[in-house]
């Protein structure tokens, strides 16, 4: 037994060789996010003719790890704006705690919470772009959907580095080299919004996410699927994607156990 | 008793992991924050009118982000409609760095009016922006930026900068990533170079055409031609051009489509 | 009256029941105690103008210093405890030297002038870390001369925050005087060099010893010199002119 507290559950250096001291530093500097640890692949979205739709996947990965296969990464702000995340997790609900008390700080205010998508897209923008500047990002890639303050239809982007772009489809990660060309084939982007309804855009969606789960490692059957109109928000976060076919897969070559 | 007190319990024959130093060496960062979202820029002044065009597409790696990203920004003037600006501004390299430049700018020259009761200048305004962009040396806005405006005179003004602060006023100037393809286009319309008189002369006699303000409509024209032409040899260029006409009578935003491939 | 001042009069934030603050009204109070200083503005440039107060012989008259240049096209005369004077004096400076910096350009007179009444309100205010910035008002007013693009301007500027664009204007303990001369003699097509003579009349009928070259200084801002204090020669000349006319 040691008689020196600071060594108890410490490895012993005469037995497993020299501890990297790396691993206890207090000093030098301060560790911020290098990487992300917990990830959410993809976010897609599509404005239609009155409103926004907006999917998302139920999947968290550890790696290459499928680790929680029920995390709801599209969250509601108020009746007025959907966010979609990608990216690490917990800086997700890091973003996501600071809506929620906005919302709160704004519901007791005597006016109600009036910020609407645009507004919230702003203020995700300028956090995001902050943190980068502090050499602290929050690892993430989000889609912003909801009304602006003209009452139209609103999808916008940030990301990591505060860049923000909006555009009549959007997706983040994969999708945005999976989705958007099927998005863009389906509905030229210089073809009015006001010409797409919300049905063939929720299709649109599904069909985008079946690809992604056909050819993105990181993505799952199981996902949610968010509309905002002016009615309101409608969040379905149990789906399931139907009609699959594994047909082509057959067809791939050059890798596996195939050998012709 | 000293002894006891200052005992060094680390320096024991047997080498606890506690008693190595912590100094390990500093860890790299991995994060990069800033990133390129391409596109080119180009400002051309005559007479009485200056020009700032850019193209709207915003590209990461190769893919399209979106195929309207404006570049060139109005100024000082309403924060939904630009009404009111009389100062342009257009960036270019990494978007969010350009965003918040811009939106400092369009504090700052709204704020000048406030204090000094009067519009603030295109030369003071330029002199701020070298300023502000100085200010964040050690942590460049990573942007391009072009500003245009009229000068007290009335004549077209064009300050070009490099993402540091040094700037200079010009004729014209082309910014982004066709700017070397924009640039010996606009040496030889717009300044002239490698032109010359017919006839004037054998060789070195040869007399050089000379430069001079252009009217707006070849202006115009020359801003259509450079960018369809950047558009077939870049790929970071394309989808639509914005043009902002800044005159006596104010702004004009003219809104062309150029190739989506 | 006065003890129902000294209930109020401690806390220089704190306002009277009557809505006064009475620490602001004695600073006021302060600048009446000042020597004379005058300023004229013309449509050529402004004059400003002080009395020194020689009160010694063996006091150097050129070490009396009560107008100072801001900057180029910045000058100002004061009144009151020139120790405070020398502080805004410098933040004038600064503020116009960090304009131009800016924006390459001279500041303007009246952005000057406000920026002199901004820092003349810091009193009582605390700061982050909880220590008073200033403990009292500034006990000195300014005469503010200058030229800008809107032509040759005169401000004068008080402890208390306010600032007010006159033509002519009399600071200090002969200001009551000397003020009412200028009422009487200011007229808007005055020259230069009669706005020059209108100061130095002006003065001598206050002050109190004998107005010679020594014991008052005068200074210009005009477009094409920006803003000169008069040197010894100009001085002789002037107060001998003056001498002449009378």
């Amino acid at each position: 037994m040691n008689h020196f507290p600071e060594s108890w559950g410490r490895p012993r250096d005469d037995i497993y060789g020299t501890y990297n001291p790396a691993y206890l530093q207090s000093t030098g500097p301060k560790a911020h996010t290098q990487s992300p640890a917990v990830t959410g692949t993809s976010v897609i979205a599509v404005k239609f003719n009155g409103g926004v739709a907006i999917a998302a996947d139920n999947l968290a990965s550890y790696g290459s790890l499928a680790r929680f296969t029920d995390v709801k990464r599209l969250r509601k702000f108020s009746d007025t704006a959907v966010v979609g995340f990608s990216g690490d997790v917990s800086d997700m609900q890091y973003m996501d705690r600071l809506l929620e008390s906005i919302d709160i700080r704004e519901n007791y205010s005597t006016h109600g919470n009036m910020l609407n998508a645009k507004n919230l897209h702003t203020y995700l923008s300028k956090v995001l772009y902050k943190r980068r500047s502090e050499f602290n990002p929050l690892w993430n890639h989000i889609l912003v959907v909801g009304f602006d303050g003209d009452k139209k239809p609103f999808l916008s982007s940030a990301d990591l580095l505060g860049t923000t772009y909006s555009a009549p489809h959007l997706a983040t990660g994969f999708g945005a080299h999976l989705a958007v060309p099927i998005l863009r084939r389906l509905f030229p982007e210089d073809r009015p919004t006001e010409d797409i309804t919300k049905e063939d855009a929720v299709k649109a969606l599904r069909e985008c996410l079946k690809v992604l789960w056909y050819r993105d490692a990181r993505s799952l059957d199981k996902y949610s699927l968010a509309i905002i109109t002016e009615e309101g928000v409608e969040i379905k976060e149990d789906q399931r994607l139907e009609n699959q076919s594994w047909a082509f897969a057959e067809t791939i070559r050059g890798y596996g156990a195939q050998v012709v | 008793m000293t002894s006891l007190v200052n005992q060094q319990p680390h320096s024991e024959a047997i080498g606890y992991s506690f008693s190595q130093s912590t100094h390990a060496p500093n860890k790299q960062h991995s994060f990069y924050p800033y990133t390129d979202n391409g596109g080119s820029t180009l400002g051309i002044t005559g007479a009485d009118f200056a020009i700032l065009a850019g193209d709207t597409r915003s590209v990461a790696g190769y893919n399209i982000n979106s195929r309207y990203a404006p570049k060139v920004f109005k100024i000082g003037g309403d924060d939904e409609t630009g009404e009111g600006a009389h100062i342009l501004l257009s960036v270019v390299g990494f978007a969010a760095d350009g965003h918040a430049l811009k939106e400092r700018l369009d504090a700052v020259v709204k704020m000048y009016k406030y204090q000094h009761g009067k519009p603030m200048s295109v030369r003071a305004c330029a002199q701020r922006l070298s300023t502000i962009l100085y200010q964040k040396r050690f942590f460049p806005y990573y942007v391009h930026a072009i500003l245009a405006g009229l000068d007290e005179e009335g004549t077209g003004a064009l300050y070009s900068y490099d993402p540091v602060g040094s700037y200079e006023r010009e004729q014209c100037r082309a910014a982004g990533s066709a700017a070397s393809l924009i640039m010996p286009f606009l040496d030889n319309q717009v300044n002239f170079k490698n032109q010359y008189i017919p006839g004037s002369g054998e060789g070195h006699a040869l007399e050089p055409k000379k430069a001079g303000p252009l009217p707006r409509s070849t202006v115009e024209q020359l801003v259509r031609d450079a960018f369809t032409s950047a558009v077939e040899r870049h790929i970071e260029v394309g989808d639509g051009l914005q043009m902002m006409v800044i005159t006596a009578n104010g702004i004009e935003e003219i809104y062309t489509p150029l190739k989506q491939d | 009256m006065f003890i129902a001042r000294s209930e109020y009069d401690r806390g220089i934030n704190t306002f009277s029941p009557e809505g006064r603050l009475f620490q602001v009204e004695y600073s006021l109070e302060a600048i009446k105690l000042g020597s004379t200083a005058i300023g004229v503005a013309t449509s050529e440039g402004v004059i400003l103008g002080v009395e020194k107060r020689v009160t010694s012989t063996l006091l150097e008259a050129s070490s009396v210093e009560k107008i100072v240049e801001i900057d180029q096209h910045i000058g100002c005369a004061m009144s009151g405890l020139q120790a405070d004077a020398r502080n805004l004096v410098e933040h004038a400076r600064v503020e116009s030297q960090n304009h131009s910096f800016h924006y390459a350009e001279p500041l303007r007179v009246e952005s000057c002038t406000q920026a002199i009444c901004d820092l003349a309100l810091r009193f009582g205010e605390t700061g982050d870390d909880e220590e008073s910035v200033m403990s009292r008002p500034f006990g000195v007013a300014l005469l503010i001369a200058g030229f800008d693009e809107d032509g040759p301007q005169l401000y004068h500027a008080e402890p208390s925050g306010t600032f007010y664009r006159y033509d002519a204007k009399a600071i200090g303990s002969g200001s009551e005087g000397a003020q009412a001369e200028l009422q009487n003699e200011y007229h808007r097509s005055l020259t230069l060099a009669e706005a020059e003579t209108l100061v130095l009349k002006t003065l001598k009928q206050v002050m109190e010893e004998k107005l010679d070259a020594k014991n008052v200084q005068l200074a210009s801002v005009t477009k094409e010199k920006g803003f000169r204090i008069h040197n010894d020669e100009e001085m002789g000349r002037a107060v001998a002119q003056l001498g002449g006319n009378q």
